[in-house]
């Protein structure tokens, strides 16, 4: 992620317990406030969900589903 | 790419191609010959259906044997191209890591890929020279458990350089040059990619673009030329370019003692680009080195088994430690390449066996012997 140019701030690997609500909302409130300061992700771009064959056929797969 | 109807009667007749195929020395159903046959007789969606296009190594030996000279890697690559549009993919190397790096450098986004640089020497961000560094900062990391370090081979390439003067563009902006995208078929993928590159470097101004990879400067050299036109900068292979510039250059060198090296021509370099003489006059200019030739060299190489990070397989395993054999039957202590995949390939497929010959890039070795200080 660092060679590619993508703040490793944007994964972020978390163990929170089934019994742990609060630190669960607290994290994700953090995550969201980070994501948020960060701007947008560079690689939202929608072509490279269409470029990634995986991506495609996963794409072609749901839409028989939904129609 | 169509076919002449003399080359399609004399193709018939012949089977050259099969003869000299890597492929199909250790898969005798894999036939150029056959694939060409049923591309004339059979429906061209069922061509384009069968795995076996994705099998060949684009190494192009038949094609430097072929008397009617068919350009089979660039037929098949073709055929690759329809596949894909079909659903028929290849089966990616390493869990397809290294398309998905190439993929994410289509979007607009500035690396952090020239850090290796800064301790290794002088770069700039204008200039004459632009060094196209191509995937060494990628392969470091993703061959790291080679116990190979890609990014040496970039380190010597710069200190070479700043000995002769020369402070080339490294750029953070660089992107994949898009050879493995084209060779497999995905040709949106390589034009987004080029037309990036071709941006970076007339932003840098360069005049001269140095590979050290053969991919990349067969691709500047041969697709890049064909997308755009004649390119508005002078593409040069770096052992061509020390060859040219080496008298003026001065080099001392430091001896390790007497040592035989034997070459391994990559196929992008030598069948296809037709370089063979720079790399060993470079070797040649090293006192106290000695070249040894292997049985197959020069036109006749045998390809390092593995092409555009796909279909690695059994029968890949077994064309490189051919290769690494034929390595060591000529005495020599070192395996030189001139390319990074070379590398990688031949080093991967002596894990886990009592082959144990060192693979070294030119350049690395080079440096090695050059005083640079």
């Amino acid at each position: 992620m660092r060679l590619l140019g993508i703040d490793e701030r944007r994964l972020r690997l978390k163990w929170v317990s089934a019994s742990e609500g609060a630190l669960f909302a607290a994290e994700i409130q953090s995550y969201v406030e980070l994501l948020k300061e960060l701007g947008d992700n560079p690689l939202s771009d929608a072509h490279l969900c269409q470029m990634n064959p995986m991506m495609r056929s996963e794409m072609q797969k749901e839409e028989p589903a939904g129609a | 790419m169509q076919l002449t109807q003399h080359q399609i009667d004399y193709c018939m007749e012949c089977g050259v191609c099969t003869g000299s195929c890597p492929v199909s020395r250790n898969w005798s159903e894999f036939s150029p010959r056959q694939i060409i046959k049923r591309t004339c007789i059979e429906n061209p969606e069922e061509v384009t259906k069968r795995r076996e296009l994705w099998q060949c190594l684009s190494c192009g030996r038949c094609y430097s044997r072929c008397p009617v000279e068919i350009d089979f890697p660039e037929f098949n690559r073709q055929q690759r191209v329809a596949a894909r549009l079909q659903g028929n993919l290849p089966q990616e190397s390493h869990h397809g890591v290294m398309q998905t790096i190439s993929l994410l450098q289509t979007a607009k986004l500035t690396q952090s890929r020239t850090a290796w640089a800064r301790d290794a020497g002088k770069f700039s961000d204008k200039g004459d020279y632009f060094y196209f560094v191509g995937c060494l900062p990628y392969f470091e990391v993703t061959f790291r458990y080679l116990n190979l370090s890609p990014l040496t081979s970039a380190k010597s390439v710069l200190k070479i350089l700043n000995k002769m003067g020369i402070e080339p563009v490294i750029s953070n902006e660089e992107r994949c040059c898009g050879h493995d995208a084209l060779w497999s078929g995905d040709e949106e993928k390589f034009e987004k990619l080029a037309k990036l590159n071709m941006e970076v470097i007339a932003a840098s101004g360069a005049k001269t673009v140095i590979f050290s990879c053969p991919e990349g400067y067969f691709t500047f050299k041969n697709n890049y030329a064909k997308l755009f036109g004649n390119l508005p900068f002078e593409v040069v292979y770096l052992t061509e370019f020390l060859a040219k510039e080496w008298n003026n250059a001065n080099f001392t060198f430091s001896g390790n003692g007497s040592s035989s090296v034997t070459f391994h021509d990559p196929c992008r370099l030598g069948r296809l680009s037709g370089l063979y003489e720079s790399p060993r006059k470079l070797l040649a200019n090293l006192p106290e080195t000695k070249l040894v030739e292997m049985e197959r060299s020069l036109i006749n190489a045998q390809c390092c088994g593995t092409s555009a990070w796909m279909e690695c397989s059994s029968c890949s395993k077994s064309t490189q430690v051919e290769r690494i054999n034929e390595a060591r039957d000529t005495g020599a202590g070192t395996l030189i390449t001139a390319c990074p995949k070379c590398q990688i390939h031949l080093t991967c497929a002596q894990q886990g066996t009592d082959l144990n010959l060192p693979v070294k890039d030119i350049f690395t070795y080079l440096a090695e012997r050059i005083k640079l200080d």
